[in-house]
């Protein structure tokens, strides 16, 4: 099972990590042989320090050139249906064009309605709106029209006489086209539908490590969920995201209960072969220090690893040096 | 008055770049001694060739990383058609990066098809663009547009909420960092102007199309009035396309401003812009398929900034030179 590590986004201090120390840090996973780079987003909310994060596309970019092809970056998750889609579409090839085959954009609805009501989006209208976002996006990089091109402009045009462009012109390739899109994970829980969806649809499923006692603990999701995309021919499973923590208090792993790595690195071992046997081919873990983030709000509580926390890590499991692009 | 250059990550000959070229292509620009690198912004649009450019963020990211002091920004950026929180979030992640060398023009766009793709209400643009810049503008102020939060996990049908008050007196990050400038971009409405003067750092005028509607002489002329007479202290102008080689065109008073013509006229012509007040111009050199495959060399670079005497007064702490008499 392969390995991802969440990038820091602070520094011990509680500091912003600037560009050059976001390409350290994603040098510092590389070095360390772990197999990707990984962030994940929230849109963040006026006054709430909470929900601080930077843009993540913009870190992974750093993160991409500072690092091999190697190392594979991506998100876990991108809220999709809270933005416009085309948005997503060119911030994907852009990506792509910067740094070709690197990105596994782990795309889903987000878990917080907060975020729809700051938008005035319907949050029950997120499965629907996510549905229709990911056809547009793929519209993107087929090149089709999804109906008549035209141009309709306040100064040159009357704004209601719209320059239809004739479909029989040959213009060239779309540079999306020609660029390619990169791999796209579908991030779910237990849906059924979106399981089917993530296995026939998407390069990858991202998994939530994170089911609680409210939907039966993580191992009845995980290993239900699991099967259920491996029945429907899903091809790469991916745990995101696992809690580290090796320093602060022992919490015991409960099958009922949310799968972290709340305890010493031999007892992580353990729980990480549980994953593995499971059949996930990739974890995406996150280091936290619980006891050095307390009392601590919004990006200060974030954890920034060092090179010997990344040994440990990487040290957890056998290394797999399967190519993500394949899977 | 000061020049700049539009920047993006295609090559002359509209194919990528590599990152390396990139930064090669900044630290030229900025060698050169320019004021500024800027990129344009509009969104694709299913199978139209003419409308995939790239996101300029990272393209002004990877400047940012290959420069030292040259300012960075976007003209326009189509704020309207994005989620105003997440745009909030890439300026003050870019502004993180290169402190106080950020400067996002922003507008409504002026393409009708983007907003119909969108599900957007093109008639509302200028509404949900005022909109979306208080939302901005309270990430950076840290004023909670929202009083209470609900917090929801798993699917609809098994959420369950808890309500706190926001964390007053905890800066957010995007306090931390504090906000790049804004600069609104339109072309002659008396109301944006009257915005841009009192509500943004600027205003950015469009040398393009909006010209067309009388002209760039009363166009800029009036507009400058306006935006000036409202307290307006930086007035910049882009989409200059420059053509420094190509026959001479003329420069009619009715007509779009523009460049192309010998570089004399190109010197005589950006005295007029100075004289009518603007104090920075964002040149687009080459914009013609007879220049195409045309590469920026440290000599061209070299050309085009001798056109016109330099201007070494401060854009990040000077307020703008008053109009020329």
């Amino acid at each position: 099972m392969r390995i991802g590590m969440w990038l820091p986004l602070v520094d011990s201090g509680g500091a912003l990590l600037d560009g050059h120390a976001i390409a350290k840090r994603a040098q510092m996973i590389e070095a360390a042989g772990l197999n990707g780079a990984w962030l994940g987003d929230h849109t963040p909310i006026p006054g709430d320090v909470d929900r601080d994060l930077p843009d993540p596309l913009l870190y992974l970019a750093i993160s991409a050139l500072a690092t091999s092809p190697a190392l594979e970056l991506g998100t876990c998750v991108y809220s999709l249906p809270l933005r416009n889609k085309y948005d997503v579409a060119q911030r994907c090839y852009t990506l792509e064009t910067i740094a070709k085959g690197r990105f596994t954009i782990g795309l889903g609805t987000g878990s917080q309605k907060v975020e729809y009501d700051a938008a005035g989006l319907d949050w029950d209208d997120r499965f629907r709106r996510m549905t229709d976002h990911m056809a547009g996006i793929r519209a993107i990089f087929a090149g089709k029209p999804l109906g008549p091109l035209y141009r309709q402009h306040p100064a040159l045009d009357d704004p209601g006489t719209p320059v239809v462009l004739d479909p029989a012109v040959d213009r060239g390739t779309p540079w999306a086209v020609q660029v390619g899109p990169p791999r796209f994970a579908l991030g779910s829980w237990h849906s059924p539908r979106q399981l089917r969806r993530a296995a026939t649809e998407y390069d990858a499923w991202l998994a939530s490590a994170s089911p609680g006692a409210q939907f039966g603990g993580w191992r009845k999701v995980l290993s239900e969920s699991i099967k259920a995309y491996r029945d429907l021919g899903g091809k790469r499973a991916v745990a995101a995201t696992v809690a580290v923590d090796f320093w602060g208090p022992h919490v015991p792993l409960k099958d009922d209960g949310v799968f972290n790595l709340f305890c010493p690195p031999t007892e992580a071992a353990e729980r990480l072969a549980m994953l593995e046997s499971l059949g996930f081919d990739d974890v995406i873990l996150a280091l936290v220090n619980r006891s050095a983030g307390q009392g601590r709000k919004g990006l200060a509580r974030r954890y920034d690893f060092t090179a010997a926390d990344l040994e440990q890590v990487r040290a957890l499991l056998p290394r797999d040096d399967r190519d993500y692009h394949d899977v | 008055m000061r020049l700049h250059l539009s920047f993006g990550i295609l090559g002359a000959d509209r194919m990528p770049l590599s990152f390396a070229e990139v930064q090669a292509k900044a630290r030229l620009i900025e060698d050169a001694g320019f004021s500024g690198i800027w990129s344009g912004h509009h969104l694709p649009v299913p199978g139209d060739t003419a409308r995939t450019l790239p996101d300029p963020l990272p393209g002004l990211l990877i400047a940012a990383s290959a420069t030292r002091s040259v300012e960075l920004g976007t003209c326009i950026y189509c704020l309207g058609l994005v989620n105003a929180g997440n745009f909030a979030q890439s300026a003050y992640t870019l502004e993180a990066f290169a402190p106080g060398r950020l400067t996002f023009g922003v507008g409504t766009g002026s393409q009708k098809q983007e907003w119909d793709i969108a599900g957007l209400d093109w008639s509302k643009r200028f509404t949900r663009l005022e909109e979306s810049m208080r939302f901005v503008k309270s990430m950076f102020s840290g004023e909670s547009a929202i009083e209470v939060e609900e917090l929801t996990f798993g699917d609809s049908h098994k959420k369950y909420a808890r309500q706190r008050p926001p964390e007053i007196g905890e800066p957010t990050l995007a306090q931390k960092i504090g906000s790049p400038r804004f600069l609104l971009g339109t072309w002659r409405s008396p109301r944006q102007l009257h915005r841009a003067a009192t509500s943004y750092d600027g205003w950015l005028a469009s040398a393009g199309p909006g010209t067309l509607e009388g002209g760039w002489k009363k166009v800029f002329t009036d507009s400058m009035s306006i935006f000036r007479d409202a307290g307006g202290t930086r007035a910049l102008v882009s989409t200059m396309l420059l053509d420094h080689e190509a026959p001479t065109r003329p420069l009619p008073e009715d007509g779009a401003f523009e460049l192309i013509c010998g570089p004399e006229a190109i010197t005589e012509r950006l005295g007029i812009l100075d004289e009518l007040g603007f104090d920075d111009v964002i040149l687009s050199p080459w914009d013609s398929e007879r220049t195409k495959g045309r590469q920026l060399t440290p000599d061209l670079l070299a050309e085009l900034r001798s056109l016109y005497p330099a201007d070494e007064s401060n854009i990040f702490t000077t307020a703008a030179a008053a109009p020329a008499s």
